[in-house]
């Protein structure tokens, strides 16, 4: 199976006096996989997102992303970032045709508003097209976000903590859309979260890494059935799973605090 | 406190408390007039028999408007066409910000009021100096206003943009432009504003027409009811260009209309 992002022993230092940001990082996604990174705050998993979204280099090592090593374009690759990062003086339509925009110069407006509704519908925001972020709830504007990394010919998506900021309930709502959006037009997706419950819920497979200098210490593989829904949270196998995460992170700990 | 229909903040409120303010300043205005001689507080009434008198000479008041709007809308285009490139130059280039700004932060230092006779020497009594006059305190507002607002762009979407895959032009024009507009509008309302009062300077400096050089010769005949249709007309200019820019403001960026 063609690999979507390689990551070969990743180092990333921003100066010499700390300990490097990143050591050693080995990673790889499988096209069409769902991975989420968990760690500490700190951990340098952002960075990480960063790397392969080509805005960093790395000192030494290797990442490539569908086989090239040029990764950054919108093509291809797509990020949403926690607060959405919504263009305020654009409304959600021409938000979204903004990638478009960028990357499709010969198309022209009409296809292109035509594939922003599409991926407005993937994500069930119908009729909000004319509307300004500031007019939308922070539920909506992620929604949003998620449509403008979904549209076009996006096949791979960076989400870097994209549910942090939302409560509970509209949390498990975009789960469930993150859930849905996978069946209808399949992508592969590299996620980093703080909550161990999001990363089983949704993953194929759970990084964990530790800080410090950080790095990968190991994996767990969720081998939950799809579709999932959210009471599946109940059962003994997904609480099982979660300590397989949990008792990870307390290994990276205990070398560091206790 | 309010009764139904009459919101506090709203237009009607505004309205009427404006209306009302107005009202209380015309009657101690008119109160206190007839304590004092014409020349030191001249009553409503000696202000419309002047004002109509005035008027009466046809074309004389409107040559004297319009030499102050003319001298006030170059001075503030070619302030601001020169501010708003340079801003964009001083917020790309450290350097020459390094460079410039404390020759731009000791010119703005000296009052142009200093400035202006010397000004009016070296290029005479005619529009030109006024405009130079003009120009020079629209300027600095539009300038600091240009480098803070394209400075403050939000490296996050830069970086968001870079990410899907734009250039620096687009960049620029996609995000750093339409970011920065807010504060650039804010230092184009200052500018406009001052230019009307750099016009004035000017005509007191030497001139021989124009709302201000009307100030300075109805001073030196005593003609209060002059001057005071003069600084009604300045306020009715300065008035009038800081709606047009608010106009404009909501035309270019329509995401700041509060809904």
């Amino acid at each position: 199976m063609q690999k979507a992002i390689e990551v070969k022993n990743v180092t990333l230092a921003y100066s010499q006096d700390c300990p490097p940001e990143l050591e050693g990082v080995n990673l790889s996604v499988a096209k069409g996989e769902f991975l989420c990174l968990v760690g500490p705050s700190g951990c340098g998993k952002s960075t990480l997102l960063r790397l392969i979204a080509g805005v960093l280099t790395p000192d030494q090592g290797e990442i490539k992303v569908f086989g090239d090593p040029k990764t950054a374009g919108w093509s291809r690759l797509s990020f949403v970032p926690q607060d959405s990062l919504l263009l305020p003086w654009r409304t959600v339509l021409d938000n979204l045709l903004l990638p478009l925009e960028l990357n499709d110069p010969a198309s022209g407006r009409s296809v292109w508003e035509e594939q922003a509704r599409a991926a407005l519908h993937l994500v069930n925001l119908d009729g909000v097209e004319d509307k300004y972020p500031h007019q939308l709830s922070g539920g909506m504007r992620q929604r949003v976000a998620l449509a403008r990394a979904l549209v076009g010919r996006a096949e791979l998506l960076l989400l870097d903590e994209p549910f942090a900021a939302l409560d509970a309930m509209t949390r498990s709502q975009l789960h469930l859309e993150i859930m849905g959006i996978r069946q209808k037009a399949p992508f592969t997706g590299l996620m980093v979260t703080h909550n161990i419950f999001e990363a089983v819920f949704l993953a194929d497979r759970v990084l964990v890494m530790g800080e410090k200098p950080g790095r990968i210490l190991g994996e767990v593989k969720i081998d939950l059935a799809y579709p999932r829904a959210l009471k599946i949270m109940s059962t003994p196998e997904f609480a099982a799973l979660v300590g397989a995460v949990q008792e990870l992170l307390e290994k990276g700990w205990g070398k560091n605090h206790v | 406190m309010f009764k139904d229909g009459f919101r506090p903040g709203s237009a009607g409120e505004r309205l009427i408390t404006l209306f009302g303010i107005a009202l209380v300043v015309f009657l101690i205005w008119a109160g206190l007039s007839t304590l004092y001689p014409v020349y030191i507080l001249p009553s409503p009434g000696e202000v419309v028999r002047r004002a109509r008198e005035l008027f009466g000479q046809s074309g004389l008041f409107a040559l004297h408007f319009r030499t102050t709007l003319v001298e006030a809308l170059l001075g503030f285009g070619l302030g601001a066409g020169v501010a708003l490139p340079l801003s964009y130059l001083l917020a790309r280039h450290p350097r020459l910000d390094r460079l410039l700004t404390p020759m731009v932060v000791a010119i703005q230092a000296i009052p142009i009021v200093a400035l202006a006779p010397l000004l009016v020497i070296w290029f005479g009594f005619g529009l030109t100096s006024k405009i130079l006059i003009a120009a020079l305190t629209a300027f600095f507002p539009v300038l600091t206003n240009g480098v803070v607002g394209l400075r403050e762009t939000d490296p996050r979407l830069k970086e968001l943009l870079g990410i899907m895959g734009a250039g620096k032009r687009q960049i620029f024009f996609k995000v750093e432009i339409p970011s920065a507009l807010p504060v650039i509008f804010g230092g184009l309302r200052m500018g406009l504003t001052l230019s009307v009062i750099g016009a004035v300077v000017g005509e007191f400096s030497g001139a021989g027409q124009g709302l201000g050089y009307l100030v300075y010769f109805a001073r030196g005949t005593f003609d209060t009811p002059l001057i005071f249709i003069a600084l009604l007309a300045l306020a009715v200019l300065g008035v009038g260009f800081y709606l047009i820019i608010s106009w404009l403001e909501a035309v270019v960026m329509p995401w700041q209309r509060k809904d």
